[in-house]
């Protein structure tokens, strides 16, 4: 049995110039990333979504650590 | 349930996707673009958030195409990434108390109108389609985009939606029957004002 509705065809709707532009650019970039072998492909994943938030959390919480320390030397 | 390849213009494409090459993206985002864009602003109801959930299905494709199936439907994949993008972001939103209050008095952008500028028959027809499809609930709206407006078969709609085909035929069937009485509403409003 067919459910199909009998409707009429809604329009697709175009993305805007400047949207369009930042989608090609992004997806082709992420394409770029992803050829090559694979440990390379892995590894550059690891460094740029791993390694790099890791360091700026380590280096975020040393900060804040050592900002508490020195805050409380003062206060005594 | 996984979703197959059904349009045979889709298997090169697949091909070149999955060696990253570029060209092949842009045929493929060419061909779906806007599809999939009208499908994000009549789900979501907003332009700014069915732009941003666009934007993350286009790449997704691009980090998952070299682990793309050979057979992959590419179309039923995008609506499958979009849908559940959309879902997210529901998700988040129901969070977010800001988003939230958005959401409440939310307006249809306006979608690309399908003929010229005179009201036509069809154009208003279409105009109360819209509306009625937006006056839907959201588990309703999503299964008659797919299986009316995108005209995916209801075993490809059954995977997009991750339900099985038995619970789609329901909630299609009463997705239907509120369609239906939301445009009988609609004609009958334009009777009588």
């Amino acid at each position: 049995m067919s459910e199909r509705l009998d409707l009429p065809p809604l329009p697709p709707a175009e993305p805007r110039p400047a949207l369009d532009a930042s989608v090609r650019r992004a997806a082709h970039a992420e394409l770029e990333a992803s050829r090559g072998p694979a440990w390379l492909v892995v590894s550059r994943r690891a460094l740029t979504r791993v390694a790099v938030p890791a360091a700026v959390t380590a280096v975020v919480v040393g900060y804040l650590h050592w900002a508490v320390v020195a805050a409380s030397r003062l206060l005594h | 349930m996984g979703v197959r390849v059904r349009d045979p213009r889709d298997r090169p494409l697949v091909d070149a996707l999955r060696r990253g090459d570029a060209a092949a993206f842009d045929a493929v985002y060419d061909r779906y673009r806007g599809r999939v864009l009208g499908f994000l602003l009549r789900l979501s109801r907003r332009r700014d958030v069915a732009e941003d959930l666009f934007q993350e299905t286009w790449l997704r494709l691009a980090r998952a195409a070299p682990r793309l199936a050979e057979d992959t439907d590419l179309a039923a994949w995008l609506f499958r990434v979009a849908r559940n993008a959309w879902v997210s972001h529901r998700r988040w939103s129901a969070l977010d108390l800001s988003r939230l209050v958005a959401l409440e008095d939310d307006a249809l952008p306006s979608l690309p109108a399908s003929g010229g500028e005179a009201r036509t028959d069809a154009s208003r027809r279409v105009a109360q389609l819209e509306a009625a499809l937006a006056s839907l609930p959201p588990a309703s709206r999503e299964v008659l985009l797919l299986v009316a407006v995108e005209g995916f078969d209801q075993e490809q709609a059954a995977a997009i939606l991750g339900i099985r085909y038995a619970a789609l035929r329901q909630r299609l069937s009463r997705a239907r029957a509120q369609l239906a009485e939301r445009l009988a509403i609609g004609d009958m409003n334009e009777v009588t004002s």
